[in-house]
């Protein structure tokens, strides 16, 4: 079944084709949402979800007078639609993302960005955006407002690859913003340390932030195909190593996997949520990833 | 420089170029991008691997290609090396027979030294034996074996003509053009000075691949050349005026200097057999003296002749004697035909001024029709109703030869004064356009005066060339196609009322245009040199010193041209009388002075260097002229074999090229734009 909706999917390369951003959030969505039919994750209508014990502050209105009449207790209903999360997008434009084919890593992940923003929009979540490399560029706050859907995705297309690369000041400066409990995805090719990588998105989970951490990557610097000694130029420092083809099929790819998992260890080890996104893959694993990610959530 | 040059093969350096490029390009790591350096750990390159050549296929592939190139454009060259060993020669045997060689002991000189060269000639050669003087003479047995082309040669003798090296050396390539195999000329003459072309790269016979010019002259030899005119101012009394220039076959022409030795002369005067007078004169060499026999007597005869001749031998006998015919300065004679139409005696006067200035003409008038115009006179003017029709006396008259200018003579128009013409001819008409295209060459005359106040009615009629014309576009004078003779029509009255034409200057130079006009189409020179052609008027004939007929019936009766190739005294014979013709050596061909060694050597140089050419260690550093001879020599040789080295060499290169391409297409990763 899943590879019957992978199929169904378009490939980055189509996608890239599109032109606009809705249009391929939308494809994109649609694409997954339709090969899942009925699955049994998070509806998007008024649904209820559960009882919980009335607390000093809660608002009156959702009390289940019923229940009240009945047991003589006060209860509070909650429904699956009202989660009402905030979620803030961070897109890393770092110059090492604009690196891959057929598409980049950067358009691979705004395309991944613009259909969780398009999903998000269907559930009603007020949704934010921060567009980072070296520093914070773009930052839209979340916002519940109609249009804030056109506005990130008019920010995703404007947004082109920068210089070099700083996650960790960037999410430093972003955690000031973010006081406000929601959702943090992060979509970036993640080159910088692990432990400092933890030490940034630590503060982060203690605020009760949920994370999802989408790693970038492109199957050429998993395992580069480098037949002859080569001069690599690095995208972000512009600096020339020549590497001999031998150590890229050794050294290059063991160190480079090594660094995938601690970054992945990292995640779990502060609850985010990771996932690998390859750019000459469909996004339709990313999309489902995330949903589970939801569903476990509750939210 | 040539295109097919040994040198080429030089250009196998050139298959360094394709090591070079492969072994010192691709040196550096091809350069790509990369997300980051962060994992990466810099290699230091392998020094083998950075030296080792690399696309081995492509670099052969492109040496290949040069190498095929290089054989392709040197293999003509290459060819001629091989050929050269089998190939043999055809040998043509130029033999100089041209005046000088008149002179003592030259041309038995030459046949003997022809002799001897065929006598020399490798078994395997071919041969062409033949004369030449203003051009080559080839024999209709020049494909006769050699003894019989060697009696041929016996058999002929110099003529009088004029020799022209340059006119030598293109027929001799024309041969060697038509020639399968190498030739070589061998030049028998007396190096005359005088045969040189003016264009000496007439000398050059591209085609030709060797020369040897074989000299007759053995001794200094000394010859006086004469010539002589005969005039006579009135009739009785001659003048003979001599002109006599020395020349000495040991040396080269030159300024006659003070210090030359002077030769003694002695010039006689004959009529007929009778001495009538004899000058003694020194001569220098190459000075030109002249001596003049005064106070003679004019023979009774039709064409009175004298001769002068030189009393003391010398090398060359033909030009020391000469006769020559007493021209008189007699006017010429020109009828004026006055008929009932001639209604103005005005205009006999204006005509008979214009023409008789200067002396130019003898103006007879006679009255009645054209028939009684005598026989020697061959100008006639008359006045004439100048209508579609030429009256039929009038062309008889033309149609012997003869030339008429007709004026209007209408009856039916009496002379008018000026009071008599209508208002708006007062002021008259000027002259218009002219035909500057025509020999008579109207346009430059000055009309800038002449006005026409009642120009005559005139029918033109179908190949009528209008020469001059009033601005209003009426013809003034007119000339009609005749089959013989030339006819002008003048449409004026030439009566000074109806235009002011007879009195003003241009009409002298008019007339005197128009007589000499006509006089040069019935003229015949007094004096031509021998080997000139001649053109003649028909029904004439041409009778040689020996007073011997040399035009055919057929010939005699249609104009035409003879060249006339022996000096004498020729009469040529019409209905119109007796014309005597002298035809004179070339005093060119008679100045036996000898070309200079250095002349000689720079001459026969050009092809003995293209024989140093042909060695291997001279090839690069030979003469641009010897490689010029070397290339245009190769074109000759072995034809066959050539072609067929390109037509495998091409085909090999062209797979070359189309398996390097490919291959560089794909090794190198070469894509064309937008693929």
């Amino acid at each position: 079944m899943a590879a019957q909706v992978a199929n169904r999917l378009l490939k980055p390369e189509v996608l890239a084709r599109l032109g606009s951003l809705e249009l391929v959030a939308r494809t994109v969505v649609d694409g997954v949402t339709t090969g899942l039919h009925r699955s049994p994750h998070f509806g998007f209508s008024q649904e209820f979800a559960e009882y919980r014990a009335y607390n000093e502050g809660d608002d009156l209105r959702y009390v289940d007078w019923n229940v009240y009449a009945r047991t003589d207790r006060t209860y509070i209903k909650r429904f699956r639609g009202e989660t009402n999360t905030a979620i803030t997008l961070l897109l890393d434009a770092s110059a090492s993302m604009n690196f891959g084919t057929p598409v980049n890593k950067l358009h691979q992940a705004m395309y991944l960005l613009a259909a969780l923003a398009y999903t998000a929009r269907k559930q009603h979540d007020s949704m934010g955006l921060a567009v980072f490399d070296e520093t914070v560029r773009h930052y839209l706050p979340p916002s519940a407002r109609p249009d804030s859907l056109v506005r990130i995705l008019g920010q995703l297309e404007k947004t082109e690859a920068g210089s070099g690369t700083d996650i960790i000041a960037a999410l430093a400066s972003l955690r000031a913003s973010m006081t406000r409990r929601g959702l943090v995805i992060v979509a970036s090719d993640f080159y910088a340390d692990a432990d400092e990588l933890l030490a940034a998105l630590r503060p982060l989970a203690h605020q009760g932030q949920d994370v999802a951490i989408f790693h970038i990557l492109d199957p050429e610097e998993v395992e580069p195909s480098l037949a002859r000694i080569s001069a690599l130029r690095d995208l972000e420092s512009d600096e020339t190593v020549i590497v001999d083809p031998a150590f890229l099929q050794g050294g290059y790819q063991s160190r480079f996997k090594a660094h995938c998992d601690s970054i992945e260890q990292a995640c779990r080890r502060i609850g985010a949520d990771y996932t690998r996104v390859m750019t000459s893959e469909p996004l339709d694993a990313a999309l489902q990833s995330y949903l589970r990610f939801r569903e476990r959530r509750g939210r | 420089m040539s295109l097919l040059f040994p040198a080429y093969l030089a250009g196998l350096l050139g298959l360094a170029l394709p090591w070079l490029l492969h072994r010192f390009s691709d040196q550096q790591a091809p350069e790509q991008a990369f997300p980051s350096r962060r994992f990466l750990e810099a290699t230091t390159p392998p020094v083998s691997r950075t030296r080792q050549l690399k696309y081995l296929g492509l670099l052969a592939l492109r040496i290949l290609s040069l190498l095929l190139l290089c054989f392709l454009f040197a293999q003509p060259w290459l060819n001629r090396q091989g050929a050269d060993a089998v190939v043999s020669k055809h040998h043509v045997i130029a033999v100089d027979q041209s005046l000088s060689m008149r002179t003592a002991g030259r041309w038995p000189s030459a046949v003997a030294r022809a002799r001897d060269i065929v006598a020399d000639l490798p078994a395997g050669d071919s041969l062409e034996l033949l004369g030449f003087d203003n051009g080559i003479r080839r024999s209709d047995r020049r494909d006769e074996p050699a003894s019989v082309q060697l009696q041929g040669l016996s058999d002929r003798q110099p003529g009088f003509l004029a020799a022209d090296y340059g006119a030598l050396m293109q027929g001799i390539n024309r041969i060697a053009t038509e020639s399968d195999v190498p030739v070589k000329l061998w030049l028998i003459t007396d190096v005359q000075q005088s045969a040189l072309p003016s264009q000496l790269n007439a000398l050059y016979a591209p085609q030709l691949d060797e020369l040897q010019v074989e000299s007759v002259l053995s001794e200094p030899q000394r010859n006086v050349h004469l010539q002589a005119s005969a005039l006579s101012s009135d009739g009785v009394n001659v003048q003979v005026n001599v002109q006599l220039l020395a020349s000495e076959s040991g040396a080269a022409e030159a300024e006659p200097s003070d210090d030359a030795v002077r030769h003694g002369t002695t010039v006689q005067l004959y009529s007929g057999d009778r001495l009538l007078a004899e000058q003694q004169v020194s001569l220098k060499p190459f000075e030109l003296q002249s001596i003049v026999f005064d106070r003679l007597i004019m023979p009774a005869t039709s064409n009175p002749v004298f001769t002068v001749a030189l009393a003391e031998p010398d090398a060359l006998a033909d030009d020391d004697r000469v006769d020559v015919v007493v021209r008189t300065a007699n006017p010429m004679p020109v009828t004026l035909l006055a008929t009932d139409r001639s209604v103005s005696g005005n205009s006999s006067v204006f005509l008979t001024t214009a023409l008789e200035t200067d002396e130019l003409a003898r103006v007879d008038v006679i009255l009645g029709s054209a028939e009684r115009v005598p026989a020697e006179v061959q100008h006639l003017i008359s006045a004439r109703l100048l209508g579609e029709h030429v009256d039929l006396d009038i062309l008889q008259f033309i149609d012997s030869g003869a030339n008429a200018l007709l004026f209007s003579g209408d009856p039916a128009v009496s002379p008018r004064s000026i009071d008599q013409l209508a208002i708006p001819s007062i002021r008259g008409r000027e002259m218009g356009l002219s035909d500057d295209a025509h020999p008579l060459q109207l346009g430059k005359l000055d009309w800038s005066g002449t006005r026409f106040y009642d120009v005559p009615p005139l029918a033109l009629s179908e190949g009528d060339r209008v020469l001059l014309q009033t601005s209003d576009r009426q013809a003034v004078l007119v000339e009609r196609q005749t089959e013989r003779g030339r006819l002008l029509l003048l449409n004026d009255r030439l009566d000074g009322v109806s235009s002011n034409l007879p009195l003003q200057p241009a009409f002298v130079a008019l007339m005197q245009s128009i007589i000499g006009y006509f006089d040069a189409s019935t003229a015949l020179p007094d004096q031509i040199v021998a080997g000139e052609r001649l053109a003649l008027p028909a029904r004439v004939q041409v009778l040689d010193p020996d007073e011997q007929p040399l035009l055919t019936l057929d010939a005699s009766a249609h104009s035409g041209a003879i060249e006339l190739d022996e000096p004498g005294l020729y009469k040529i014979v019409g209905v119109r009388g007796e014309h005597a013709l002298q035809v004179v050596l070339d005093s060119r061909e008679a100045n036996i002075s000898a070309l200079s060694e250095s002349a000689l050597s720079a001459w026969q140089g050009r092809y003995n260097a293209s024989d140093e050419a042909l060695q291997p260690d001279s090839a690069v550093n030979g003469s641009s002229g010897s490689l010029r001879a070397d290339a245009d020599r190769s074109m000759t040789v072995a034809e066959a074999a050539r072609l067929a080295g390109w037509r495998i060499i091409l085909p090999l290169l062209l797979l070359a090229f189309i398996m390097e391409s490919a291959l560089a297409n794909r090794r190198l990763n070469v894509r064309r734009d937008g693929s």
